[in-house]
């Protein structure tokens, strides 16, 4: 993938740094922020600022008003990047509509791949997808109250959001799991935490940059 | 492409000066005409030889040759075919047919023609024709063949021998390349692109000193050849100490042409790189990507070098002092298209190791693991079946182990996503009690995640992977979010229908399917489910099923 953008044509890059961004980030994505004129980031400004100044010097903490000055500056010929901690996939409300007005447009856009949540999580437990698992989902707690059904019949991931309500999580989650069914945190920081019954969940600290681990339903 | 030296056909011209008839003046007067492209003229001259000598098989089968390459096929055909029923003993009618079939891309039937004549008059440029056209063909054990019988007629022809080397070459066959080259490095000894030939091939065989003496030797013969020293400053960067690389560096950066001067400048920062000096390599590989003669390949090179470089500290390739701290085993995925998906923290474990072993083989991924400064033992068991292959890493791995050095196994895309080895590893790992440690890596989940990302409305907020066997049993999917299938080990022939079921199961048979392949570098192809099992009756390893989701197409 070439990733310099054609002389006086706006580029949007959108891309995830990965669970822990300091740690995560790849090469490929920080090439790329390298030959922005602005990074734009949504994450703690401590953790991202540091890592982010070295490839770019214009880098900006992005809100929801940010969408209409990014937007500007990709139609002018700028090369412009948003940033996250995570995947691509996972874009917040800024990303999805900016990837789609600059995709109408017809702005170029690229979304670059990152680490996943899952992928450090296998690692950490030496878990072999494609063997122990056979597979697994990934959700963020918002696809997830809007779920019809939900494949229980193999782990799942639940990305956490800074504005995570374990007690609203816990309801969703029991349309299809058990009370008793167990559970546990990964944190890219500190690890697994000991096993716990999704009833207890509401009394657990959810922190943004975690996820919660759900087993296989029944036995597989 | 494979040429004689002597001429397209030398038993044609000696035919024609072997003739006896009435029309050998006048065909003699057409060949001028035909070699300068006047065919019209010629043609004219050959339908004179006819008349006066209608017997002539020489005039009808050069008038057939006029015709072809006039462009006039079908009224060449009869001449050309009654050229070798007057003359079927005689190799040159075959030869001129050929020659036609070859313009009408009638390969197999050229060959054929051409195999004839080497069986009845055998001779160097009939024999380098064919192979020539097998070539064409794709058969190269037959152009071998024929390459072969032509260089025991003439041993000492230069270009044929150097042919049969590039053939062998391409086969890997070095050894063999090496003997070639060698007899025409004898018989042309002041040619310096046979000695950058022998070089390569010297090299492939791990003869480092004499490659850079035959190297040496192109650039004594002319010190401007750029060809040789960027050929040996490849040599010199891969060679343990990089020894005189610098040197060769700075010469083309100064006079070599735009091209080499940044490929030049890339190496600069390279070396710079590989000395462990990071703060100095950035600038240098930005230089490189900024100036006029760097391709877009170097360009994005150098920018993820520059990048790299900014990730790491000055020193970061220097021996470790205290080893007890990091002994056991790492396993460390480069991500999907490596080297540039590598994360910072794998970057820094490869730093903290003191042997790699790669199971990528790719001469960048060799490249980029040379700047860490570690003993890096390439792929060495790729053609062994894969539970040998294990055990064989294996045995090697926890050798290292035991003697007290951390090993590190370096593979493409996450090893934890269907890792055969790092299943076994950590297996064994826990068995004897040896410490590992694996780090996540961008993975075909990941790669997919991205790639599909602009094509859905909005974020799906979501993904799930599974793995083809286990969609059978499935009881619940949420259709919402966009589903990656893995045929593990690829579906065997006829069991993609089952995969195709099972998920009809949950999609309508119209919803369109993508399929991807060869991890991801082509275009995917779109289908209906329905047409899965039709499309694929079986699906290979490296490919992928995507599954929009079903709300948001």
């Amino acid at each position: 993938m070439n990733l310099r953008p054609a002389r006086g044509a706006g580029t949007l890059y959108l891309c995830g740094l990965g669970p822990q961004p300091e740690r995560t980030a790849t090469v490929q994505t920080l090439q790329a922020l390298a030959s922005c004129d602005a990074v734009y980031y949504e994450g703690a400004k401590d953790q991202l600022e540091p890592l982010l100044h070295r490839y770019c010097r214009d880098v900006r903490p992005a809100g929801p008003s940010s969408s209409k000055g990014i937007e500007g500056r990709v139609r002018r010929g700028e090369t412009i990047g948003l940033v996250a901690p995570g995947i691509p996939l996972a874009f917040g409300d800024l990303a999805a509509g900016l990837l789609t007005r600059c995709r109408h447009e017809g702005l170029s856009v690229h979304c670059l791949a990152a680490m996943s949540h899952a992928d450090m999580l296998l690692a950490h437990t030496g878990d072999v997808l494609g063997y122990e698992l056979g597979g697994v989902s990934i959700i963020d707690h918002a696809a997830l109250a809007g779920a019809a059904d939900l494949n229980a019949g193999h782990p799942l991931f639940v990305a956490l959001s800074p504005a995570g309500r374990p007690a609203a999580l816990r309801r969703d989650l029991e349309r299809f799991y058990s009370p008793e069914h167990p559970c546990r945190i990964f944190s890219p920081a500190g690890g697994l935490t000991g096993t716990f019954p999704l009833r207890a969940l509401a009394d657990r600290p959810l922190d943004a940059a975690s996820a919660l681990i759900l087993p296989a339903r029944r036995r597989r | 492409m494979i040429r004689p030296e002597r001429g397209f056909c030398p038993e044609l011209e000696a035919a024609i000066a072997a003739a006896r008839g009435p029309a050998k003046g006048i065909i003699q007067r057409a060949l001028p005409r035909l070699a300068r492209m006047e065919y019209w003229d010629a043609e004219n001259d050959l339908r004179e030889a006819l008349r006066v000598e209608p017997s002539s098989a020489l005039a009808a089968g050069v008038l057939g040759l006029t015709l072809t390459l006039a462009g006039k096929g079908a009224p060449a055909r009869p001449w050309l075919d009654r050229a070798v029923r007057r003359a079927p003993r005689r190799a040159w009618p075959y030869a001129l047919r050929a020659a036609a079939f070859r313009k009408w891309k009638r390969l197999e039937a050229a060959s054929r023609d051409l195999a004839r004549a080497a069986t009845l008059e055998p001779s160097v440029a009939l024999l380098a024709l064919r192979a020539d056209l097998l070539l064409e063909i794709d058969d190269a054990a037959g152009a071998l063949g024929c390459l072969d019988r032509a260089l025991r007629l003439d041993g000492a022809h230069t270009p044929l021998l150097v042919a049969r080397a590039g053939l062998n070459a391409e086969l890997g066959r070095w050894r063999l390349v090496l003997k070639d080259l060698g007899r025409a490095s004898a018989l042309r000894p002041n040619d310096p692109v046979l000695l950058i030939r022998k070089a390569e091939a010297l090299r492939r065989l791990g003869l480092w000193e004499e490659a850079e003496y035959a190297l040496t030797r192109a650039l004594n013969l002319d010190p401007a050849d750029e060809a040789a020293r960027r050929t040996r400053l490849a040599l010199r960067l891969r060679r343990p100490g990089r020894r005189g690389a610098r040197e060769d560096a700075r010469h083309l950066l100064a006079k070599g042409s735009p091209e080499a001067r940044a490929e030049a400048a890339f190496e600069l920062g390279y070396l710079e790189l590989a000395s462990g000096a990071s703060d100095k390599a950035a600038p240098l590989f930005r230089n490189a990507a900024a100036l006029p003669g760097a391709s877009a390949a170097l360009i994005h090179r150098a920018e993820f070098y520059a990048a790299l470089c900014l990730g790491l500290t000055p020193g970061f390739n220097r021996p470790r002092r205290s080893r007890a701290a990091r002994a056991g085993l790492r396993i460390l995925g480069l991500g999907l298209a490596p080297p540039y998906t590598v994360t910072l923290e794998t970057v820094r474990a490869l730093s903290d190791c003191d042997v790699m072993f790669d199971n990528i083989g790719d001469e960048e991924v060799s490249r980029f693991l040379a700047v860490f400064r570690r003993e890096v033992r390439p792929l060495r068991y790729d053609r062994l079946p894969q539970p040998e292959r294990v055990r064989a890493y294996e045995r090697e791995l926890f050798a290292e182990i035991r003697a007290g050095r951390s090993p590190a196994f370096v593979t493409r895309g996450n090893a934890m996503v269907f890792g055969v080895f790092a299943r076994s590893f950590i297996r064994r790992c826990r068995r004897l009690g040896v410490g590992w440690r694996a780090l996540g890596a961008v993975s075909c989940v990941d790669l997919l995640a991205a790639m599909t990302a602009p094509d859905l409305r909005a974020g799906t907020g979501g993904i799930q992977g599974l793995v083809s066997t286990e969609l059978a049993s499935l009881v619940g999917l949420d259709t919402r979010q966009p589903l990656l299938v893995f045929p593990y080990g690829g579906i065997p022939h006829g069991q993609v229908l089952a995969v195709q079921r099972a998920l009809e199961r949950f999609y309508p048979a119209s919803h369109e399917c993508r399929v991807y392949g060869s991890r991801y570098n082509q275009p995917p192809l779109s289908l209906p489910l329905s047409e899965l099992a039709a499309r694929f009756p079986s699906m290979d390893s490296m490919l992928d099923l995507y599954v929009p989701p079903l709300t948001r197409q």
